[in-house]
């Protein structure tokens, strides 16, 4: 979660307002029930709660779900890869040593 | 920057020259500055560098604007999670209007120079022809453009790559081998080079003949002053003259400005932020322009992907990135006909590899399991020479910062699905045991067989297959017609006759191969035009 803070701090602010805006919408529970179909917070949804709102959003016709799902899958993604930690799992050795 | 050199290759930054050089970090100002010069350049990229270079070297003041901040060898540590947020547009995450492309541009001094991966092209015959016969760009003939890219080349150590290329690149050569198709070697700007493989988040030995070891310590050293973390705002004008450039210092981390107003005044200006900064400032300049052409026409090379797993070690993260190229399915058809595409294998490094994967969950972590063996191509296509290919339109924010509209169309798309076809059919002929056209939720298959008829079904559609680009272009096109373009075909704005563009923004299309030597050799060219002119004033 902190290097997922890193990565949204990084954006220019334009990008940090949509993000804001995505999550405060989703939020919202008259949202949070239609869009991602969870009738209690998101910080109580079972994994599989969120799975199954994930496949929509990144199933849905609407692009707008879809590029939220997307900004999700880079976001994360981007914060976990980034870490040395993550990088044995996937055999890089890290960048070369070069003194 | 640190000041230490740490393996004794030469980096100008930490030279004992540095000292005499105006360089200003507008993010430590704390109080409102102006600044005079007799050229105001905005942006610090392979056009703005090309510029300063040669302007300074005519004996003009030359002042440099750049949104980025200075970053060089000692600082350059390999690392894609610092490098991204330090060295790109936002954090390497720019988007299109609806977030379907992902968009790689440098902001740092050097821009993008600093960041590339070195691949050098002059522009493509048949994109010249294609000017000639529909911009009336009639002076820019491979004739007279000849002597302008070698003398870039020459200057940038543009040569060919003699060294073996890495196992990602062999297997693009090797397939296409067995497919009887073209793939040869890709020249590049390096002189040194280590072969590590870590162009794109800056060159840890200066052995890329970037803006940032090359044109820009040059024009430094004639005098010229470069201010980094500012960002133009906007041009101000009386009459038919820019009088200044309104700019506004940045924080340092580059996501907000400081509040700190620079003025920059000047006889002359270029922008060079880039197409999509150009257009934006021009836009924010609410500059005269009756036809709303700033920012139309604005592309970007659409790219898509296609991820094979090799039965062999590849380690893509480690050698030069895009040694290796085929221009098949450009050459092989009509430049104004069905879009073509060029191909090429980029680097893979973890978050740019794993952010590109179609896969998430558990499919996503088998995946990156197999990441040693991973072999990509990706098909850069050729837009802008069709009527079905206008490009996109550079916008402005409530913010005033600039966003690109690109719609994917259907002309787009038929080239996309034949393109993931035949990056398909390369790979299993270079042996893969697998292979991964990037769109949907993944799909991997074992022949090629199937996957051309399962590509056949694909429901192409935005932000469901992945598009990515690395290179902008046009949003403020060169032309004689001012209903058709921005500037002249000196790079003077029509309507302006003190204001220059000198960056990718001035093609009227894509270039169809990777545009960097493109703007340097156009930017010589305009800025050695541009000095002969203002000389004789300035010597006054």
């Amino acid at each position: 979660m902190a290097a997922l803070g890193v990565a949204i701090s990084g954006l220019p602010a334009a990008a940090q307002a949509e993000l804001a805006q995505l999550f405060a919408l989703l939020s919202l529970p008259p949202i949070r029930l239609a869009v991602a179909r969870l009738d209690a917070p998101w910080a109580q949804a079972a994994p599989a709660q969120v799975r199954a709102c994930l496949d929509r959003f990144r199933d849905s016709p609407l692009i707008l779900l879809r590029a939220a799902y997307g900004a999700l899958h880079q976001l994360t993604f981007a914060a976990w890869y980034g870490n040395p930690r993550a990088w044995p799992a996937i055999g890089y050795p890290g960048p070369p040593v070069l003194a | 920057m640190t000041t230490s050199t740490p393996i004794g290759f030469a980096d100008p930054w930490t030279s004992s020259a540095r000292a005499g050089w105006n360089v200003v970090d507008a993010s430590t100002l704390n109080e409102d500055r102006t600044y005079e010069a007799d050229v105001v350049i905005v942006g610090s990229g392979a056009g703005g560098g090309t510029a300063a270079e040669i302007l300074a070297d005519a004996g003009l003041r030359v002042l440099l604007v750049e949104e980025g901040p200075l970053k060089s060898s000692g600082d350059f540590r390999m690392r894609e999670a610092e490098a991204y947020p330090q060295l790109y547009q936002d954090s390497a995450a720019r988007k299109t209007r609806d977030k379907a492309i992902n968009i790689l541009q440098g902001r740092c001094v050097g821009g993008g120079t600093t960041v590339n991966w070195t691949s050098s092209f002059r522009t493509p015959a048949s994109t010249l022809a294609y000017w000639q016969r529909h911009y009336g760009l009639s002076t820019l003939t491979e004739a007279v453009l000849a002597p302008w890219f070698a003398r870039m080349e020459s200057r940038l150590a543009i040569a060919p790559w003699e060294v073996a290329p890495n196992a990602n690149n062999e297997a693009l050569a090797r397939g296409a081998r067995q497919l009887g198709i073209a793939a040869p070697a890709i020249r590049r700007n390096v002189k040194g080079c280590w072969n590590l493989g870590y162009c794109g988040m800056g060159c840890p030995t200066n052995a890329k003949q970037s803006m940032l070891v090359t044109t820009i310590p040059a024009a430094l050293a004639k005098g010229a002053t470069l201010v980094t973390r500012v960002r133009a705002e906007r041009f101000v004008t009386r009459g038919d003259r820019v009088v200044a450039l309104d700019a506004r210092a940045m924080n340092a981390a580059g996501t907000a400005t400081t509040g700190r107003r620079v003025t920059l005044r000047g006889s002359t200006f270029i922008s060079a932020a880039g197409a999509i900064g150009t257009p934006g400032l021009l836009l924010r300049s609410h500059l005269p322009d009756p036809l709303a052409l700033t920012g139309r026409r604005t592309f970007l090379h659409p790219s898509v992907v296609s991820a094979a797993v090799m039965p062999e070690v590849v380690d893509g993260f480690a050698g030069a990135p895009q040694t290796i190229y085929s221009d098949h399915f450009l050459d092989t058809q009509p430049v104004d006909g069905p879009i073509g595409y060029k191909l090429e294998a980029p680097p893979l490094h973890p978050i740019l590899t794993a952010i590109t994967l179609a896969e998430d969950g558990e499919a996503h972590a088998a995946s990156m399991r197999q990441f040693r063996h991973l072999q990509v191509v990706i098909a850069l296509l050729r837009d802008g020479f069709h009527a079905d290919s206008p490009g996109g339109t550079v916008v402005l924010r409530d913010d005033g910062t600039p966003v690109l509209d690109y719609p994917l169309t259907p002309y787009v798309w038929d080239g996309v699905r034949r393109a993931l076809v035949a990056m398909a059919e390369i790979q299993f002929a270079a042996g893969a045991r697998s292979v991964r056209p990037i769109h949907g939720t993944g799909h991997e298959f074992t022949n090629f067989a199937q996957a051309r008829k399962a590509i056949a079904d694909f429901d192409l559609a935005p932000l469901v297959t992945r598009v990515v680009s690395a290179h902008v272009m046009g949003g403020a096109p060169m032309g004689t017609d001012p209903r058709r373009s921005v500037v002249d075909l000196d790079g003077r704005h029509h309507h302006l006759r003190n204001l220059h563009v000198m960056d990718g923004s001035l093609f009227p299309t894509s270039i169809g191969a990777n545009p960097q030597l493109s703007i340097y050799a156009m930017a010589a060219r305009l800025a050695t035009g541009l000095a002969a002119q203002l000389k004789p004033t300035a010597a006054s």
